[in-house]
């Protein structure tokens, strides 16, 4: 080819000369056959234990059943192999869906812009606090403890460089963010966001309202979030509660857990802040013709245009996941999704019946409503419960670290315990009896 | 039509036997909580796939045809990728399971953390970013973090005006100001505003080498000696390494941290937007910044590593796109030490081959050989009244693609350049007919050039109005009925 231009390779590279080159090649194997290759890779996965039929840990990753046409729908190459739509005519493909994907978390979480995906919740509730300080411009935010810790940690390796502090509200008795140390947090100093998990951490619902409302009169946005994107299916967000923001997980819708990615991250706000949050967005328009077609807009937020002045930096997003859950959400229809949320909280019901009726296990937070993670206190200690349920094809509870909930008289360990449809009758009666 | 215009009151694509009662559920929820039914589409399941099969279909991507979206690498995408990353072994892993359980997965992570090590010359990678630009703002806030413990006057970076617009944003969103360097007239960075700019408050430069316009910096080994002398670092995004496996490695080259995008130069699918992953790795003297957690290996066991107390802290809930990541690892092991190289040099001979033969008719912005990709421009065009815009939709007449087009903007290449990355996935026959179509809309833009004012004309839909979206914000269904 090059010999057609009249070209040699040495000179095309004669610019590194001159530079530290590689001598001798990368000290990297050789290259394998497919067919090699599936060897290989067996080897490897089979060091794996099996997979479950279902998880009792949750935490921020959920196991869900998946019906066939999701996969197949969303992995057509069509999407799959494109980019991201800067061309609509080739791509009204990727933007109607993603088109439909903001409709449906519009309508699920109540709000009234949706972007088209973020990297997961905990970047997403992240998005939101600097979202929130370019708005309120106050140097603090405030966030529940009960808030997951992994999102935590990232909302505060985001706000660190920007001197933004984050200060915890604590949990009362009833695992529910204290009303009263929030008011108390909130007249110490301006705050540009309060930041709230329902169900939160310990699988508690949040009196959202109630929340928002202190939030507002002392002028900060209230921001809520969601790490089981299951929940939206009966649970109030967005405008019915007074959210500015809410972001959460949406890796239950369709997505399998893959070790923790990739996984969606959601992020809806209202029209007033079209100008001020990040990520891409798919608005309606018409083409030369009069048709209806669909573009990205608000472009002028984003980094390619505003540079070191874009909302965020934020360039690919998870838009194949995003018409995952889009696929997801239609297959299951709106009374689908509300059974499948009733399940999943029936289930953790159920679950919980059958462990404290073994004497080993109690709830820690009394009173307190759950969706479909709970946290139960056990005599049990973790490698015994671990050894227990060894021959369930279960995942076990996530253990968590002692002092992060109230202890309980006897019963030193405390496990987050979630449930899900997945977990059928004689699936939860084989773990009761493993535990009993 | 969406789907819900689609929608049929009763019709439902789902199937599973539910066990509980939906009104006792419903009853443990407190009434401040519970929402009324939300809406969303009911339809039957054949409904359903039409519907999504028909949306794939009128979309473009590289299993399509040929892509030369200059800067996005977008190489043909092993489909014995798709197949093992979705193998459930990998995919039913919950990521908080006793390691125990995960040894295969670990592994795995492990042993592309060592290639990667390998290929870029680095000491250490963390693989928890989720795309190019998550990766840029780690690499950022890992130097950030470490200017605050060892010189805390650094506050500022230094971004050639070549740069990705995600450079700036992503140095910006941790913590720095941000200082423009101006590129010389060989395309590289000016080594006299260079030295006048690089003083003691300057934290690190970002650099993209090759860089946008497809040229290698010969003068990178003298900018890397210039910076680290005054106190700096040297920031390597690695947008463009797909030209240099092999052949040259960033972390010989001098520089201190490195991001890779793995949807670019690692063959993981671009999705329509991502999921993509980012590594980024570092030297050894920044690897105690790097996120929490790290894959290690002890006594043969793999573990999760938290205990990293100058870490900067988590990116992400978990551990990084492991599903990309695996693609990414199934590819390189398959490539192999030679393969990757032949892939890189390959690229770079396709880049030349398009180059030379546009030419006469779209004239190169820099008159010496490129690496991976190469900028053109169409300037002479506006005389006919058509613009570079006229050309690239014509281009989809012809079944393509177009390259990135107005980009990079930087003087004196501002107006009416393409950048053109053919990648090294095609064939010289889809090379040259990608050719001919660019000279034949070259003589049609001077005999026909309402053709391309018009065009696209075989595309599902004609040019869509932009302006008319931004103005007539409708982004959701909730939208349109509030107009309706």
């Amino acid at each position: 080819m090059l010999d057609r231009v009249g070209l040699k390779f040495e000179d095309i590279i004669s610019c590194v000369q001159g530079n530290a080159c590689v001598e001798g090649g990368l000290r990297l194997p050789d290259g394998l056959t497919e067919e090699e290759m599936v060897q290989e890779w067996d080897l490897i996965m089979s060091r794996n234990s099996t997979p479950k039929k279902a998880s009792l840990m949750g935490g921020g990753a959920y196991m869900h059943f998946v019906p066939a046409v999701v996969p197949h729908l969303a992995g057509q190459p069509g999407f799959v192999t494109a980019y991201t739509p800067y061309q609509p005519e080739l791509s009204q493909g990727t933007l109607q869906s993603l088109f439909e994907y903001q409709s449906f978390i519009v309508e699920l979480t109540d709000m009234e812009l949706s972007n088209c995906s973020m990297y997961d919740g905990a970047s997403s509730a992240a998005e939101a606090m600097l979202m929130a300080h370019r708005i309120k411009h106050a140097p603090r935010i405030l966030a529940a403890d009960n808030v997951n810790p992994a999102y935590l940690a990232t909302v505060r390796t985001y706000s660190e460089p920007h001197g933004i502090a984050i200060e915890t509200v604590p949990t009362d008795e009833s695992g529910q963010v204290s009303r009263a140390e929030l008011e108390r947090l909130l007249s110490a100093a301006p705050c540009s966001a309060v930041l709230v998990q329902s169900p939160n951490y310990f699988g508690i619902i949040e009196d959202l309202t109630a929340l928002g409302n202190l939030a507002h009169a002392h002028d900060a946005l209230f921001v809520e979030c969601f790490t089981e994107a299951m929940a939206l299916g009966l649970l109030k967000y967005g405008l019915g509660t007074g959210a500015d923001i809410v972001v959460g997980d949406a890796q239950s819708l369709g997505l399998p857990m893959s070790f923790g990615g990739p996984h969606l991250g959601v992020f809806a706000t209202l029209r007033k802040f079209n100008r001020e949050f990040p990520g891409r967005i798919v608005g309606e328009s018409v083409d030369t013709e009069g048709r209806q077609a669909y573009v990205m807009t608000l472009r002028a937020r984003e980094q390619d245009i505003r540079r070191e002045k874009a909302t965020s930096n934020i360039c690919s997003n998870h838009a194949l996941n995003a018409i995952t859950a889009a696929v997801y959400l239609a297959s299951v229809g709106q009374d689908g999704f509300r059974s499948l949320a009733c399940e999943s909280a029936a289930k953790l019901q159920k679950l919980v019946r059958g462990l404290e009726a073994t004497g080993r296990f109690s709830p820690v937070f009394k009173g307190g409503a759950v969706f479909n993670e709970m946290v139960l206190a056990s005599s049990l200690a973790p490698d015994e419960l671990r050894a227990r349920l060894a021959a369930v094809p279960v995942i076990p509870p996530l253990v968590l670290p002692s002092g992060m909930v109230p202890g309980v008289a006897g019963m030193p360990h405390s496990y987050l315990v979630c449930a899900s449809e997945l977990l059928k009758d004689a699936l939860l009666e084989q773990v009761i009896a493993a535990l009993s | 039509m969406t789907l819900y215009d689609k929608s049929v009151a009763g019709r439902c694509a789902f199937s599973f036997s539910f066990e509980e009662d939906e009104a006792r559920a419903e009853s443990c929820i407190p009434d401040y909580a519970r929402a009324g039914v939300k809406s969303l589409p009911e339809v039957s399941e054949l409904d359903l796939v039409r519907h999504f099969t028909n949306l794939a279909t009128v979309n473009y991507g590289v299993d399509t045809g040929f892509y030369p979206l200059g800067s996005c690498t977008m190489k043909y995408n092993p489909k014995i990728n798709e197949r093992l990353a979705a193998d459930p072994r990998l995919t039913m892993r919950h990521p908080l399971d006793d390691v125990s359980e995960n040894q295969g997965v670990l592994q795995m992570e492990y042993e592309l953390k060592e290639s990667l090590e390998e290929i870029t010359g680095m000491d250490d990678f963390t693989l928890q970013p989720a795309c190019g630009a998550h990766g840029e703002l780690t690499g950022m806030l890992i130097i950030h973090a470490y200017m605050r413990d060892h010189d805390p006057r650094r506050t500022r970076v230094l971004i050639p005006d070549s740069a990705h617009g995600t450079n700036p944003a992503s140095a910006s969103m941790a913590g720095f100001q941000v200082v423009t360097v101006p590129s010389d007239e060989r395309g590289g960075v000016d080594m006299e505003a260079l030295d006048h700019l690089m003083d003691d408050t300057v934290a690190a430069i970002m650099l993209t080498n090759p860089n946008t316009v497809g040229l290698f910096d010969e003068n990178i080994t003298r900018i890397s000696e210039l910076v680290h002398a005054r106190g700096g670092l040297l920031y390597y995004d690695g947008a463009n390494l797909n030209a240099l496996m092999g052949l040259i490695r960033p972390g010989d080259l001098g520089f201190d941290v490195v991001h890779l995008n793995l949807h670019k130069t690692f063959s993981t699918p671009h999705g329509g937007g991502g999921p993509g992953a980012a590594p980024v790795g570092v030297k050894q003297f920044l690897a105690e910044y790097l996120p929490v957690p790290i894959v290690v290996q002890r006594d043969g066991q793999y573990a999760l590593d938290s205990d990293r107390p100058r870490s900067i802290g988590r990116m992400s809930a978990f551990y990084g796109n492991t599903g990309v990541l695996a693609r990414a690892f199934v590819y390189i092991r398959m490539m192999g030490r030679d393969g990757l190289a032949a892939a890189s040099r390959a690229a770079v001979i396709n880049a030349n081959y398009v180059k030379k033969l546009l030419a006469p008719y779209y004239p190169p912005a820099y008159d010496r050989p490129v690496m991976h990709e190469t900028v053109l421009s169409a300037k002479g065009y506006d005389k006919y009244g058509v613009s570079l815009l006229d050309i690239a939709k014509r281009l989809m007449d012809y079944g393509y693609h177009p390259p990135t087009i107005y980009f990079p903007h930087f003087p004196p290449h501002a107006e009416e350049v393409m950048m053109i990355e053919p990648t090294e996935s095609e064939s010289r026959e889809t090379l040259d007919a990608f050719c001919d179509a660019l000279i034949r809309i070259s003589k049609e833009a001077q005999e026909q050039p309402d053709l391309l004012l018009s065009a696209p004309h075989n595309t599902v839909v004609t040019r869509v109005n932009e302006t008319y979206a931004a103005r007539h914000l409708v982004t959701s269904q909730r939208d349109k009925k509030g107009i309706g």
